[in-house]
C-alpha cells in the first residue's frame, strides 16, 4: 500500500463578491501576483513537508486558465521537487497529452526527471478536462485520438532505438530519437485518470498501465467503475495487481470527529461551490454523444450537487474525522475498492497551511501505520 | 431516404420533388427530412436533394478528418457523384458556410448560391454567440424567433420517438459541427478573401432575430460577393428553414 499527497494548488482568494465560474472565463485579473508568490512556495512546501512526515510519493497535477489548481505546467512543479526531495516518488498526473503540439517533448521532459530523481518518477498521461479544450482552442472531436497517438510515439520513444520514423494522423517525424532516455527500465510506471468510460479502462488494462478513477463522486460510483476496471484487467488475461489502481479522495484527520468537521467543512464548501463550479463542461465531442449523456445524469453523484455534511459523510465525498475513523473508512474503501495508491487531496479549497500540515502529520503519523498494518501485503482483489 | 455510397462512406440523401435540382445543406440541427420548407420548393418545380454531412447522425463519420478542406472536399464528391450537373447550392447556418467554401474551391460545378443566417466569417465587432458552450435551452432561446420550439420544429425532419432520442440527435449533431467548426469558431480565416472570386450569382437571407450570428455577418457576407443582394426576413431567426418555410421558399424559388 502507497500513500501519495496529491495538491491541486488552488486560489483561496476569491471574492465573495464573485460568484460564477472558476474555469474557462474566471478573470485572470482576479489572481494576485504577491498573494501568488507566498501560495506557491507554501504549496511546495507542503508538498516537500509530506515526503519529510513519511508518505511514499507527491502528486502534482495539470489545469489551465482556472482557479482551482494553479499548476500549468505540471513538469515545472515536478522539477522543483526532483531537487528538494531524495526519497518520495514524483507522480505527474497531468500532461495533457493532446493539447500540446509535439509529444516527443513530454518523452523528453518526463525522461529528465526520471534521470535526475533516479527513477522516482511517475508519469502521468491525460486527456485533459472539458474546460481545456476551450481554454486551448484544441478540437474536442480529436481529443482521444489525439492522446492515444502521442501515448503511443512516447513510449515508442522510450522504449524504441532512435532514430526512427513515426508517421501518425496528428504527428509526424522523421527523426524520432529524443535524449536523454528514461533511468526506469523500459520506462516509468504510466498512469492514467478516467471518468468512467469503458474504451480508456480497457486501453488501460490492455498495456498494463495503471488507473485512477476522477475523484469528487459519490461512492457509489468509484464501486461501480473500479469494478468494472478490475474486470477489464482480469479479461486481459492479467493476475490481479492493486498496483494498476489509484485512487483519489479528500482527506482531513483531526482529534475528533467534530474537530475534524469543525476545522474542515468551510473550506471543503469553498472547494465544492466555489471552485469545482464550471469543472462539469463537457464540450462536444470530448465524449461519445452516449456518454455525454450519461455524465450528464452522472452530475447528481458529482460533489458540486451535494448541499449537506450528511452527504458528505454518507457518500465518502471527503474522509473526515479522528484517526480511528479515517483509518476504518479508508480500510473499508480499500478492501472494496482494491486499489494499490491512495492519494489524499489533503489541501483543499482555502484550507490554511497549518491546517494542511496538521492533518498530513496526523495522517501519516496516526492513520498510515494502521492501514499499512491491516494490509501488510498490501490489499487484495474481491476477484 | 437513400444511402449513398462514397468513397466508401455511407451519405443518406433525402431526395423531395421532382424538377429543377437543388441542393439543400443543412443547419448545425441536422434537419433533413419531411420539413414544409423541402415541400414548398417542390411546389414550386423543384426537386431537393438534402445529403446529410457526414458526422451527423444518418452519415458515416470521415476517417482522417482533421482540417476544414477534408470536409469541404467530402462533401464536393457527394455532389458530384449525385451527378446533377451545375446545381444551385442552398445552405442553412452551417450548410450555408459549406456552401460558401464549395462556390470558392469549385466554383464552375455550381449554379448559384444561397446563403440562409451563414456561418464562416469573424467579423469584427459583432461576435457570434459560442455554441458550444451554452446549455441547449439557452441556445434555442437564441436561435429561434419565438423562444425554445425547436423540438416541434424539428419533429417533422426527424420523428423522433422521444426527448432522449432528441436530445441524442442534438448532442451528436453539436459533435459534428464542432468536428468542422471548433477552431477557428465557426468561420475560415481563409474564406474573406477567396469569397469574392467564387463570381456565382448569391442571394443571402437573413432572419434578422438570429441571437447567434449577427446580422453585420449578412452584410459582410453581400460585401464580399459581388453582385450579392441581401434579403431579411424580421419574424426569423437563425433558421428561416423552419420558422418559416413558405416565405423563405417564395425567396428562394424566386431567385433560383
Amino acid at each position: 500500500m502507497e500513500f501519495y499527497s496529491f495538491h491541486l494548488m488552488p486560489w483561496p482568494h476569491l471574492p465573495e463578491s464573485y460568484s460564477d465560474t472558476a474555469w474557462i472565463t474566471c478573470p485572470n485579473s482576479l489572481f494576485d501576483p504577491g498573494q501568488g508568490n507566498l501560495l506557491y512556495n507554501r504549496y511546495l512546501d507542503e508538498l516537500e513537508y509530506a515526503e519529510e512526515v513519511g508518505f511514499d510519493g507527491l502528486v502534482v497535477n495539470e489545469h489551465h486558465q482556472n482557479a482551482y489548481g494553479l499548476m500549468p505546467s505540471p513538469n515545472l512543479f515536478a522539477a522543483m521537487l526532483a531537487r528538494r526531495t531524495t526519497r518520495a516518488k514524483i507522480a505527474v498526473v497531468g500532461n495533457a497529452l493532446p493539447l500540446y503540439g509535439l509529444p516527443t517533448r513530454v518523452a523528453e521532459e518526463y525522461a529528465v526527471l526520471d534521470v535526475i530523481t533516479g527513477g522516482r518518477l511517475i508519469a502521468g498521461m491525460v486527456v485533459g478536462g472539458g474546460p481545456e479544450y476551450y481554454s486551448s482552442g484544441i478540437n474536442p472531436t480529436q481529443a482521444r485520438a489525439r492522446f492515444s497517438e502521442a501515448l503511443d510515439l512516447i513510449v515508442r520513444a522510450w522504449t524504441e532505438p532512435g532514430p526512427f520514423e513515426f508517421h501518425g494522423q496528428f504527428f509526424q517525424l522523421e527523426y524520432c530519437n529524443p535524449w536523454p532516455r528514461p533511468y526506469q527500465d523500459p520506462h516509468p510506471p504510466i498512469w492514467i485518470p478516467g471518468i468512467g468510460s469503458i474504451e480508456t479502462m480497457e486501453m488501460v488494462a490492455q498495456k498494463g498501465y495503471s488507473y485512477t478513477g476522477i475523484p469528487f463522486f459519490h461512492m457509489s460510483v468509484f464501486e461501480k467503475n473500479y469494478a468494472t476496471f478490475r474486470k477489464c484487467w482480469l479479461d486481459c488475461g492479467r493476475a490481479p495487481d492493486p498496483g494498476a489502481l489509484g485512487l483519489l479522495l479528500p482527506i482531513y484527520v483531526a482529534e475528533t470527529d467534530q474537530v475534524a468537521r469543525g476545522e474542515y467543512e468551510e473550506h471543503l464548501w469553498y472547494f465544492a461551490r466555489r471552485l469545482l463550479n464550471g469543472i462539469q463542461v463537457s464540450p462536444p465531442g470530448y465524449t461519445t454523444a452516449r456518454s455525454a449523456m450519461r455524465m450528464a445524469e452522472a452530475q447528481t453523484s458529482f460533489l458540486t450537487s451535494v448541499s449537506s455534511w450528511k452527504e458528505i459523510v454518507d457518500g465518502d465525498y471527503a474522509i473526515v474525522g479522528s484517526p480511528t475513523t479515517v483509518v476504518d473508512k479508508l480500510c473499508s474503501i480499500i478492501d472494496n475498492l482494491g486499489p494499490g495508491h491512495l492519494m489524499g487531496l489533503f489541501q483543499l479549497g482555502t484550507l490554511p497551511g497549518e491546517l494542511t500540515r496538521k492533518n498530513l502529520y496526523t495522517f501519516a503519523s496516526e492513520v498510515m501505520p494502521k492501514i499499512r498494518a491491516e494490509f501488510p501485503n498490501g490489499p487484495t482483489w474481491k476477484e | 431516404m437513400t444511402t449513398l455510397s462514397v468513397d466508401g462512406k455511407s451519405v443518406r440523401v433525402f431526395q423531395f420533388g421532382s424538377g429543377k435540382p437543388v441542393v439543400y445543406l443543412h443547419s448545425i440541427f441536422g434537419e433533413v427530412g419531411e420539413i414544409p420548407f423541402f415541400e414548398a420548393l417542390a411546389s414550386r418545380g423543384y426537386r431537393v436533394i438534402a445529403p446529410i454531412i457526414p458526422g451527423f447522425p444518418g452519415s458515416d463519420h470521415l476517417d482522417n478528418f482533421l482540417k476544414l478542406e477534408d470536409m469541404i472536399y467530402f462533401l464536393g464528391r457527394v455532389i458530384e457523384v449525385l451527378d446533377l450537373g451545375r446545381v444551385p447550392l442552398v445552405g442553412s447556418s452551417l450548410g450555408g458556410w459549406m456552401a460558401c467554401e464549395l462556390g470558392t474551391w469549385f466554383p464552375d460545378r455550381y449554379e448559384k448560391l444561397v446563403l440562409i443566417n451563414s456561418f464562416g466569417l469573424r467579423v469584427e465587432g459583432a461576435r457570434v454567440y459560442d455554441i458550444f458552450r451554452g446549455s441547449q435551452h439557452q441556445m434555442w432561446d437564441l436561435a429561434l424567433a419565438n423562444g425554445d420550439g425547436l423540438d416541434s420544429l424539428l419533429e417533422p425532419a426527424l420523428k423522433f420517438v422521444d426527448s432522449d432520442s432528441l436530445k441524442l440527435h442534438l448532442f451528436s449533431a453539436m459533435e459534428a459541427t464542432a468536428a468542422i467548426g471548433w477552431n477557428p469558431y465557426m468561420h475560415d480565416p481563409r474564406l474573406a478573401d477567396r469569397l469574392g472570386r467564387c463570381g456565382l450569382d448569391t442571394l443571402i437571407v437573413w432572419g434578422t432575430l438570429d441571437g447567434i450570428i449577427p446580422l453585420a455577418h449578412a452584410e459582410q457576407f453581400s460585401s464580399l460577393i459581388d453582385g450579392s443582394r441581401v434579403v431579411e426576413i424580421s419574424t426569423c431567426g437563425h433558421v428561416p428553414v423552419l420558422e418559416d418555410s413558405e416565405f423563405l421558399a417564395n425567396v428562394v424559388g424566386d431567385f433560383l
